[in-house]
């Protein structure tokens, strides 16, 4: 691609001391992303997906025992070697980062609108009235009715939709270009999630901001992001275009997420396939695939040696030995993971 | 602020008071294993209150004339007072050991009294809520709001006063306490959906509170029993000093600082150095409850 | 034969704010061996109902028969005494186990309270009922915070179906479950229900596990029930707007995930109103695009799609001419402003 990366990240590392023994969470994770493109991060708890996210803003509690090393290349800046005060004007300001649970996010004692107004002040430092009126003018971009009114209130008195839109309309405040969504529609209703991933869909459109989203839901990944990454134990095990990975997902850990949820287009098609075992509890850093103990394809080389990333297609990487064997057979067989109706 | 900055402070507790950082910086103090002397500590003083001679040099009762108020370190023809003697020539350390007893007694039965009528009413009322709550909640605050030691004062006066009359006066002061925080615990366990689950699967009242909620309050009760022993101990040491709790020849430690008063000027080991046994032990329990809180808190 | 039979029941509240009527007259049975799936938004009633069935809370009308015997007509005594034969799994695996008690006395309580079996016996359901979860026996003596998540809902259903129940109630069994473990828990409970013969209430908000363990279903809108049938009739062919909105927010993974979420923001408009002031007539009126003046007149009443003694039935004034209105989308979607 021509233009120039907006993230570049190169071989991030996060490791946690903790009383029993260092973890792992992120275990040399490199990806870059295009200005506007949208990037899905997908793994199961514990897979490192959010540790990844707040590493890129060094969003760490200050009791974390946490040690990061690599590169975050954010606009031509290492946003892990900038120090503490030029952070905080990237936090919020170029890069926006939204929660799973908007509710611990927004101060419960503040009126929405005020905070939003202090982050315009802050970061864009806009006037007092004109920050209050651009305040209301985004809660309207958001879609929440009657934004004059709802902006004198508290956070207490929105629904969870209306808060995560409160949220979205905070972290889009100052024109990210860059918007961090970790779980964003997890605690939402379906109904109230489609519209809050139209609404994100639709805002990176019009305001030209990268989107990366982290889930465990490749359905909420398929509706909103063009590439998607599969982790596992702190590493990349699959990138991929979103299209191109639900017509040939390649790495067994990948095949197994989007087998083991009941699809909604099947009826009762017998038990689920539960991927066996656990993910390991201290992330990454072992000599072979982490993947190995429970992925029923594994030979002898994936319990001593560490799988690089192999490219199996335009764009299309897999951290798996037998990666280049199974692109073969997806392509030759159709897909393991496409049942036939 | 920015929305990442909301999330960080978001993690933090809320500020501790000015109490709650001093009893924190104590039990930094102690670190990992000071709470052994601690231990330690009651040891002694339960040993000394069961068998009181093995620990008390002299006998607490003789009189010595010759030996009048010696001042800690004295020898008299009897030997060695440590902490030296009283008007009638009794050796104070022995006196002191003597007095652990009847101390300990009398705040550990009234305190386990107040527990129980604490524990039962805070369950009741957290538990059912509603009427009964506020009934029992008025009878506490009632309570806590008349003077209560002045109430002990004149029904001790009038009763004239005798341990037994202690050990309903005592736990008086302390049940309340226990019924707020129990009640507090019950109404927060209540909503839990464990006792939800416990009364779907048929569960009667009875087994949901003493299996279920009880034991599940259980290791604050503990904390705040050890705390209130040592509050028990002042007040009965006050009431004892203002010469309405124990009487001669029984004798606490509260008494002993009451004997030594009017003898302060002379002789000030007498007030002093009860008081600083009275003001050490009741330290130590509350730095071992506050002890225990904090960690079953953090394991928990 | 029901085992389960619910008739008109209404379950009122009294709020700060007012009394709200949190369940507005549902009515629904189960056969023995049958998996009811029970759908709709969070603040719908569904967890109302679900305790109200359990007679966990009071019920202003209505009743509920469990095999035969109707539970509001029991003494507290007696209501104890029956509810072995119903039970209930929670959503929060952790806060439904009591802290305290290890896996093998929380399994055995049930037991234990209703005087079932003697002390060897009861040793022998608890081990019989860990198996059948699937938890190893190692774990007996472990306390609930020492348990992962799937296996703390493990122990809960071991709980519950120790007793032999005829009904289990699920309400959101793993919606608090990490993506992997709800695979293994679901396969759990479909499981038991095909060796247990139970019959089972099985409530979330995740319409694909619902499709994928429920014979029938019915969905749930501000108290009452505005669509049930089977499975493949409510799913497949949706009536209710609000079904089909629902279906339609599912997030699939495939390529016309965008374009249908499109549909469900046009068929679920704006928030759901507040159960202190529920809109007249239809309930789903101030959200749906095909409300007329109608709707906001007269309550629809549930009525039969299809043969008339069929099991789908739909509360919509008109479901009759939405059918052919609202085709899957397959062009884009129309519009991309934001609904302000």
């Amino acid at each position: 691609m021509s233009s120039l990366p907006l993230l570049e990240v190169e071989d991030l590392h996060v490791t946690f001391r903790t009383a029993s023994g260092p973890v792992h969470a992120v275990d040399g994770v490199s990806f870059t992303m295009r200005p506007g493109s949208s990037l899905g991060v997908v793994g199961e708890s514990g897979s490192g997906k959010s540790v990844t996210a707040r590493a890129l803003l060094r969003l760490f509690a200050i009791t974390d025992d946490v040690q990061i090393s690599g590169a975050v290349r954010f606009d031509g800046q290492d946003l892990l070697r900038i120090d503490e005060r030029r952070l905080r004007d990237v936090r919020g300001g170029q890069i926006g980062m939204i929660f799973q649970d908007p509710l611990t996010s927004l101060n419960p004692l503040m009126a929405v609108g005020e905070q939003i107004a202090e982050s315009l002040r802050l970061h864009r430092g806009m006037s007092r009235s004109e920050a209050a009126s651009e305040a209301v003018e985004l809660l309207a971009r958001v879609g929440i009715a009657d934004p004059e009114q709802r902006a004198t209130e508290l956070p207490s008195s929105f629904s969870g939709g209306m808060r995560q839109r409160v949220m979205i309309s905070l972290a889009i405040a100052c024109r990210p270009r860059l918007l961090i969504a970790d779980e964003p529609t997890t605690a939402l209703d379906v109904t109230v999630q489609a519209e809050i991933l139209l609404l994100l869909d639709e805002l990176r459109r019009s305001e030209g901001m990268a989107l990366m989203l982290i889930t465990h839901d490749f359905g909420v990944v398929a509706a909103t992001c063009d590439d998607v990454q599969v982790m596992y134990a702190g590493k990349l095990v699959e990138k991929a275009s979103m299209a191109h990975l639900f017509d040939r997902a390649n790495h067994p850990y990948t095949e197994g997420l989007l087998r083991l949820v009941p699809r909604f287009e099947d009826a009762h098609t017998g038990r689920l396939h539960p991927i066996p075992g656990q993910p390991p509890i201290t992330g990454g850093g072992g000599s072979s695939c982490a993947f190995a103990p429970r992925c029923s394809h594994a030979v002898d080389r994936c319990r001593s040696e560490v799988p690089p990333e192999i490219a199996v297609g335009p764009e299309h990487v897999s951290a798996c030995w037998l990666a280049a064997e199974r692109a073969k057979d997806t392509t030759d067989a159709g897909h393991p993971w496409r049942r036939t109706p | 602020m920015s929305v990442a900055v909301a999330k960080r402070t978001s993690s933090g507790e809320p500020a501790p008071s000015t109490e709650h950082r001093v009893w924190g910086r104590l039990i930094d103090m102690l670190g990992s294993r000071g709470w052994i002397l601690l231990v330690l500590f009651l040891v002694l003083l339960v040993a000394a209150s069961i068998v009181p001679d093995v620990f008390a040099p002299h006998d607490h009762d003789t009189q010595n004339l010759r030996a009048r108020l010696l001042g800690p370190g004295e020898s008299s023809s009897e030997g060695l007072h440590l902490l030296g003697t009283d008007s009638l020539g009794r050796d104070l350390f022995s006196r002191m050991v003597v007095g652990t007893r009847l101390t300990l007694f009398i705040a550990v039965t009234a305190t386990l009294i107040g527990a129980g009528i604490g524990v039962l009413f805070g369950l009741l009322g957290g538990y059912f809520g509603g009427r009964t709550d506020r009934l029992l909640m008025r009878l506490g605050e009632a309570q806590t709001a008349m003077p209560m030691f002045l109430v002990a004062i004149l029904l001790l006066s009038l009763l004239g006063p005798s341990v037994g009359i202690l050990l309903v006066v005592l736990p008086c002061l302390v049940w309340p306490i226990f019924a707020r925080v129990v009640r507090a615990e019950a109404l927060r366990l209540r909503e839990e959906t464990f006792i939800e689950a416990s009364i779907a699967t048929g569960c009667s009242t009875s087994t949901i509170l003493g299996r279920h909620l009880l034991p599940n309050v259980a290791p604050r009760i503990l904390v705040l029993c050890v705390v209130e022993i040592g509050h028990v101990m002042l007040s009965e040491a006050g009431l004892s000093f203002l010469g309405v709790g124990v009487q001669p020849p029984d004798t606490t430690w509260g008494l002993l600082i009451s004997e030594g008063r009017p003898l302060l000027a002379v002789a000030w080991w007498l007030t002093i150095l009860p008081g600083v046994l009275l003001g050490i032990s009741v330290l130590v329990l509350n730095l071992l409850g506050r002890y225990w809180e904090a960690r079953s808190g953090a394991a928990g | 034969m029901s085992v389960l039979e619910v008739d008109d029941i209404v379950v009122e509240f009294d709020t700060d704010a007012g009394r709200i009527t949190a369940v507005d007259g549902v009515s629904l049975h189960l056969a023995t061996g049958e998996t009811l799936g029970l759908v709709g938004e969070s603040g719908c009633g569904k967890s109302t109902l679900a305790r109200a069935i359990m007679q966990l809370v009071p019920m202003q009308r209505g009743s509920v028969r469990l095999e035969g015997t109707d539970l509001g007509s029991l003494s507290r005594r007696e209501l104890r005494r029956m509810r072995h034969r119903i039970q209930m799994v929670f959503q929060d695996p952790r806060g439904s186990l009591d802290p305290r008690m290890n896996v093998s006395t929380l399994i055995g309580e049930p037991l234990k309270v209703h005087s079932i079996g003697d002390r060897t016996s009861r040793a022998k359901a608890v081990a019989e009922a860990m198996e059948l979860v699937g938890l190893p026996a190692a774990v007996a003596d472990r306390l609930p915070s020492e348990l992962s998540g799937g296996q703390q809902q493990r122990v809960g259903i071991a709980r519950s179906i120790v007793t032999d129940p005829a009904v289990l109630v699920c309400d959101e069994p793993v919606s608090a479950l990490d993506v992997s473990i709800q695979a293994q828990i679901i396969n759990v409970l479909d499981e038991l229900r095909d060796e247990l013969d139970l019959a089972m209430l099985f409530i979330a908000h995740d319409l694909s596990v619902v499709r994928h363990l429920s014979d029938r279903v019915a969905v749930m809108y501000l108290g009452q029930i505005v669509e049930t049938g089977t499975a493949s009739e409510v799913f497949g062919e949706p009536r209710h707007p609000y079904t089909h909105g629902l279906i339609s927010s599912v997030p699939r993974a495939d390529a016309e995930s965008a374009a249908r979420l499109q549909t469900a923001r046009r068929l679920v408009l704006g928030e759901l109103p507040s159960l202190l002031d529920p809109p007249s007539g239809c309930r789903y009126r101030t959200r749906c695009p095909y409300a007329t003046a109608e709707c906001a007149e007269a309550e629809p009443a549930p009525e039969p799609v299809g043969p008339a003694d069929g099991l789908h039935t739909v509360r919509c004034h008109h479901w009759r001419t939405i059918v052919s209105a609202a085709p899957e989308p397959q062009e884009s979607a129309p519009s991309q402003e934001l609904a302000i």
